[in-house]
C-alpha cells in the first residue's frame, strides 16, 4: 500500500472516535463573545476618556504638521508690542527649554544653500542672503525677561566684507512643548516653528507663516536661521 | 437557552445562519485541528477559540461565499502556533527520552507526530479533508509551492520514521 493511501486510512481512523458536542460549547462560545465585546468596548471608552481628559488639561496636539496652529495670542491680530495673554501658558508650565544664548558654529554657506533649495526655493534666492559668503552663522538668544523674546542675528563669518541680515528681535510663545510661535513686529506675521533640544542642541524647523504666506526673499533668511542646528552657547 | 437573547447586538440578527453553521462545522474543525495538535481538549479549545473570533467578526465574514473557510483557517493557524509551541517545549524532554531508531517500534500515527507542524498541517488538509493544494495554500496562507515543499518533505520524513528509505531527519 502505498504512503499517501496509508496516510489517508490513518488520518481517517485517528479522527473517528474524536467526537464533540456542538450544542453545549456554542452557549459557551456566545458567552466569551460577549464578554470580549464588552471588554472591547470598556477599553475603547477608557480611552475616549482618556483622549478627552487630556484635551481638557491642553496638553499638546501630536500631529504637529497637519493641525492649523491655534491663535498664539487671544486675539488676532496679535499684539506686535508683544504677546497678549496666551490660551495657554506653556511657559510657565512647562520649562522654557529655550532661554539662553544658541548659535551655530560657521557652517559653510553651501550647506545653507542647499537647506534653502530644499525648501523649494531658488538659487538666486538662496544668494540674495548669502551673497559671497562661504561661511555662515546664526545666533539667537531666547529670553523671558519682559515678555518671552527671541533676538535673531545671522551673518557672513567667511571675514569678507561684513553681511549681515538685520538683527530681529521678536516675541515668541510656545504653544505646545516642540511648537513655537515667533511674531515678528514688523510685519505682524506668526511664523510657526517646531523645535527639539537634543544633547545641547537646538533643531528648529520652519513650519509655515500666517496669516499669508512670507516672500521668497523672507522665507529664505528665515530658513537661514534653521539650516544648522544651533549649540548652546550661554544661558 | 434562547440565543437571539444571548448574542451580542451586530450577530443577533443573523444568529441562525451562525448556529447552522456552527453545529455543521464545529465537530469538523475539532477532528481536523485534533489531527495537527493531536490532543483533543486541546483541539477543542482551539476550534471554540476559532468560532469566538468567527462569532466576533460575524457582521463581515457572514457576506463571504464561505464562511467556514475562513473560521477554518483560524482555526488551523491556531493549531499550527500552538503545536509549534508545543513541540518547542518538548525539545528538552525529548533529549531526555531514548527514541528507537527509525523504523524500530515506530507506526504513522507515532511518526505524524513527529512532523513539523505545518508538514502535519499540510498533510492533514490534503490527505485526511482531500483538498487540492492551492486550496490548502490559501488555508495556510502560503503559497502552493510551499504547500508542495511542506508535503513532499513530511512524506520522505515519514518515510525514513518507518525505516522504508534512508535519509536525513533533520531536513525539516
Amino acid at each position: 500500500m502505498s504512503l499517501e493511501q496509508q496516510l489517508r486510512e490513518e488520518l481517517s481512523r485517528s479522527a473517528e472516535p474524536i467526537r464533540s458536542d456542538p450544542g453545549g460549547r456554542l452557549d459557551e462560545v456566545v458567552r466569551t463573545a460577549r464578554h470580549r465585546r464588552r471588554v472591547q468596548r470598556l477599553v475603547v471608552a477608557s480611552a475616549v476618556v482618556a483622549v478627552v481628559a487630556t484635551g481638557a488639561v491642553g496638553l499638546p496636539h501630536l500631529d504637529v504638521a497637519n493641525r492649523e496652529v491655534p491663535p498664539a495670542t487671544s486675539t488676532w491680530p496679535p499684539d506686535p508690542t508683544g504677546l497678549a495673554t496666551s490660551v495657554f501658558d506653556y511657559h510657565s508650565t512647562f520649562r522654557d527649554r529655550l532661554t539662553g544664548d544658541w548659535a551655530t558654529g560657521p557652517i559653510p554657506s553651501r550647506r545653507v544653500r542647499v537647506a534653502i533649495k530644499a525648501a523649494g526655493l531658488t538659487d538666486a534666492d538662496a544668494t540674495d542672503i548669502l551673497k559671497d559668503a562661504r561661511l555662515w552663522q546664526t545666533r539667537m538668544t531666547f529670553q523671558l525677561a519682559g515678555g518671552p523674546t527671541v533676538q535673531t542675528r545671522a551673518w557672513d563669518a567667511s571675514g569678507g566684507p561684513v553681511q549681515q541680515i538685520p538683527v530681529e528681535d521678536n516675541p515668541y510663545t510656545l504653544i505646545g512643548p516642540n511648537t513655537l510661535v515667533l511674531t515678528r513686529r514688523a510685519s505682524v506675521t506668526q511664523l510657526t516653528f517646531t523645535y527639539r533640544v537634543q544633547g545641547g542642541r537646538l533643531f528648529l524647523h520652519f513650519e509655515k507663516a500666517q496669516p499669508r504666506p512670507l516672500s521668497d526673499a523672507a522665507t529664505a533668511a528665515v530658513i537661514a536661521w534653521t539650516a544648522a542646528p544651533l549649540r548652546r552657547t550661554g544661558s | 437557552m434562547s440565543i437571539s437573547t444571548t448574542l451580542p447586538p451586530v450577530a443577533a440578527e443573523r444568529t441562525p445562519d451562525y448556529a447552522v453553521l456552527f453545529q455543521r462545522e464545529f465537530p469538523k474543525v475539532v477532528r481536523t485541528v485534533y489531527l495537527v495538535v493531536r490532543d483533543h481538549g486541546r483541539a477543542e479549545e482551539l476550534a471554540q477559540e476559532a468560532f469566538v473570533q468567527l462569532l466576533m467578526h460575524w457582521k463581515k465574514v457572514s457576506g463571504y461565499d464561505r464562511p467556514e473557510a475562513w473560521v477554518r483557517r483560524v482555526a488551523i493557524r491556531l493549531a499550527m502556533r500552538s503545536s509549534t509551541r508545543e513541540r518547542l517545549r518538548s525539545v528538552l524532554e525529548r533529549r531526555a527520552v531514548v527514541e528507537p531508531p527509525p523504523g524500530e517500534g515506530v507506526d504513522l500515527s507515532e511518526a505524524l507526530g513527529q512532523l513539523s507542524a505545518p508538514q502535519r498541517a499540510a498533510i492533514v488538509l490534503h490527505y485526511y479533508e482531500d483538498r487540492p493544494v492551492d486550496e490548502v495554500a490559501d488555508i495556510l496562507v502560503c503559497s502552493v509551492n510551499t504547500v508542495k515543499s511542506h508535503l513532499h518533505r513530511g512524506r520522505n520524513k515519514l518515510r525514513v520514521l518507518l525505516g522504508e528509505c534512508e535519509g536525513d531527519l533533520d531536513e525539516s
